[in-house]
């Protein structure tokens, strides 16, 4: 893009590159400071238990190499000299610079050659200058002054000490020794004065240092140790061991006798629910958290590590993703609640205005019949669409129509009776008057009733249908007197008795002359 | 050489935040100090440059007077700070590509790079101001303008700083 302008007034704010180096400068020195203090930190507590552990080893080893001195010492029979044999040790090694673990062994060498103190001194001084002017080994150097005292001198004609063959042939010591102390007298002195000797004493005061700190860490462990020392806290701890294995392994021993007992179950919740209260429960949780922990993950390869790692990244971005959406669903519930509620109050409020509804009800409370005011009941629920509702009114209307078709069925019961009321007396009549005329001969039509009796009704209807197509066909036969028998129960007696004396009534009304005293 | 001030962006900012109309009106002058040396910069813009450079096709951006006129105008909000971290309070522009290849074409010595061919820089006319800020179109127009619109927006954001001091700083 073209950007050819003309600034006519500009305010310096800061070059952002300038301000964006010195931000990144600034992160770095923090990160590099950071990183300081960390690797300072790690670097001085590796060190601390390094020069910990060296201190003790170097303790350990002075300590080994002085009991050894004093064994050779007393094996020698100048265990009296033992003091003064460290004390020079000591002063040789701060005056040379060769510190007593080299001295020790040289100095033992020589006296296990020489049995003699005063002659191993000389000869441990005489091979620290030989070592300083010939620049060998100090031990090689004492060994080859040992093996000259047992009379052996090619070792010593190897330090290229410059003794002639018919000195070191004669094999007389203080002849050789004479030429040595000639040739080599204030070697070692000479080599601890200069630079060199200088950092041989320092280092020689940094080994003491050592020792003399491990010899006090090893004190504060025999301290803790308690009076039994190192060896009777080692035992201790294989005693405590033990006693856990036992309490272990009696445990396991109560637990299965617990469970052959009688209510064994409730002891063992006992058992539980102690172990969960008391500090053993908390310490065994720790145990068992330590223990995952230290499991750690097995060996794995980049690539798996990469693919456990992208499938972490997706599983995650997926509960993200639920979590998102569980959120959007948790509104649309609670906006859907909230819109059911109102729908309730509108449809509460359209109910209330419903002139249909209203009609019903209004209906529902004019009607008198039950059967009425269940059909309203269902017209009803057929609107609000209650199933409740709707199944109840099924029922009440299934009440009244059976409750309809039993009267139904009881009246028509009622006026079969009346009939055949009314034509048996109209019989007896009609045969009074014939018998009037004829003078008391009277012929007796067989009852058809008594000759072929009715086949049995499957249902109280069912039989005065029957009696009823019964009686019709005899209707217009006039002749003897009829007995009515009346199977099944369909009303009770008195309703019976009931229904004929009004039946009677009725046909007196009518101008039919019917007494009780013509009937019966 | 623009003219450098200090607290013009803190003043921008706080009369945007503490006094809008004055704000609106320092604008409004700084507008008004920069129209008449847009104005005369379009004036320069002449039909065709060169005979082909109204030519469709190729790469190169096409001349077309009226893109050109319309890429030159005014800024008078702080831009972003450049290179050497100077926000500009107020800009004269030439934005358009074509714009650009006619205001500055032979600013470069000729045979250093990038360079416009001594031919088609020649073509197109001489160079006004001076150094780098040289050109055909604004700065012919700054040129001749003599330093009028750079004292009126200094003067414009200088009674800002008064006015808001008076008023605002007061409260």
């Amino acid at each position: 893009m073209a950007n050819v302008v003309i600034d006519i007034a500009t305010q310096y704010t800061g070059n952002p590159a300038f301000k964006k180096a010195t931000n990144d400068a600034q992160k770095l020195e923090k990160s590099v400071a950071k990183l300081g203090k960390q690797l300072a930190s790690v670097f001085a507590v590796s060190k601390l238990y390094a020069f910990g552990k060296a201190s003790v080893k170097a303790f350990a080893e002075d300590e080994k190499a002085a009991r050894s001195l004093a064994l050779a010492l007393a094996n020698t029979g100048n265990a009296f000299a033992s003091i003064e044999v460290e004390k020079f040790i000591g002063d040789l090694q701060r005056a040379t610079g060769v510190l007593d673990d080299n001295l020790r062994p040289a100095f033992r060498t020589l006296l296990t050659a020489t049995g003699d103190v005063k002659k191993s001194q000389d000869g441990l001084a005489l091979a620290l200058d030989i070592a300083a002017g010939t620049g060998k080994d100090l031990s090689a150097v004492s060994m080859a002054l040992a093996k000259a005292y047992g009379g052996q001198t090619t070792a010593l004609s190897r330090l290229g000490a410059g003794l002639d063959k018919a000195t070191l042939k004669t094999g007389d010591m203080d002849v050789i020794l004479g030429q040595l102390t000639e040739k080599f007298q204030g070697q070692a002195l000479a080599a601890a004065e200069g630079y060199s000797g200088s950092i041989a004493k320092l280092a020689v005061a940094s080994q003491n240092a050592k020792e003399i700190i491990g010899k006090d860490l090893l004190d504060s462990m025999r301290m803790i140790a308690g009076q039994d020392g190192i060896g009777g806290a080692a035992t201790a701890m294989e005693s405590f061991a033990t006693q856990i294995g036992n309490a272990i392994y009696g445990i396991g021993v109560l637990t299965t006798k617990i469970k052959s007992l009688p209510g064994a179950d409730f002891i063992g919740r006992f058992l539980s629910a102690a172990t969960q209260v008391s500090g053993l429960g908390a310490l065994s949780k720790f145990g068992a958290s330590s223990k995952a922990a230290s499991a750690g993950t097995p060996a794995q390869s980049p690539g798996q590590r990469k693919a456990i790692d992208k499938a972490n990244a997706d599983a995650l971005k997926l509960q993200k993703s639920k979590n998102s959406l569980a959120v959007i669903d948790n509104a649309n519930t609670t906006r859907k609640l909230v819109l059911t509620a109102d729908q309730q109050a509108l449809e509460e409020l359209k109910k209330k205005f419903d002139v249909e509804r209203i009609g019903l009800y209004t209906a529902l409370n004019e009607a008198t019949g039950a059967e009425t005011r269940a059909r309203i009941l269902s017209l009803i629920a057929i609107h609000d669409n209650d199933a409740a509702l709707a199944s109840k009114a099924k029922a009440e209307l299934d009440a009244a129509k059976n409750i309809s078709t039993f009267a139904d069925s009881a009246a028509r019961a009622a006026a079969l009776l009346l009939q055949v009321s009314y034509s048996a007396g109209l019989a007896s009549f009609k045969q009074s008057e014939i018998n009037s005329l004829t003078g008391g001969n009277t012929t007796t039509t067989p009852n058809p009733l008594t000759q072929a009796p009715l086949p049995m009704p499957s249902s109280p209807l069912e039989s005065f249908r029957q009696s009823e197509a019964k009686y019709a066909s005899y209707s217009g036969n006039s002749g003897s007197p009829i007995i009515v028998n009346v199977a099944g129960s369909v009303t009770t007696q008195q309703d019976l008795v009931t229904a004929i004396t009004q039946g009677i009534y009725n046909n007196q009304a009518s101008g039919i002359p019917i007494t009780y005293s013509t009937v019966y | 050489m623009p003219a450098t001030v200090r607290g013009g962006v803190e003043l921008r900012k706080a009369l945007k935040n503490f006094a809008p109309n004055l704000g609106k009106e320092t604008q409004r002058e700084i507008a008004n100090a920069l129209k008449p040396v847009v104005k005369e910069a379009k004036g320069f813009v002449i039909e065709s440059p060169l005979s082909n450079w109204a030519r469709e096709g190729g790469k190169f951006p096409v001349f077309n007077a009226s893109i050109v006129k319309r890429g030159i105008g005014y800024k008078t909000t702080p831009s972003k700070p450049n290179r050497r971290g100077f926000t500009s309070l107020a800009q004269i522009r030439n934005m358009s590509a074509a714009g650009a290849i006619y205001e500055t074409a032979g600013r470069r010595a000729p045979g250093t790079k990038p360079s416009s061919r001594p031919n088609f820089a020649e073509a197109m006319g001489p160079l006004y101001g001076s150094g780098k800020d040289r050109g055909r179109l604004i700065f012919r127009a700054f040129e001749n303008d003599y330093g009028n619109a750079t004292k009126a927006v200094l003067k414009a954001i200088d009674n800002a700083g008064k006015t808001f001091n008076a008023t605002v700083g007061k409260r």
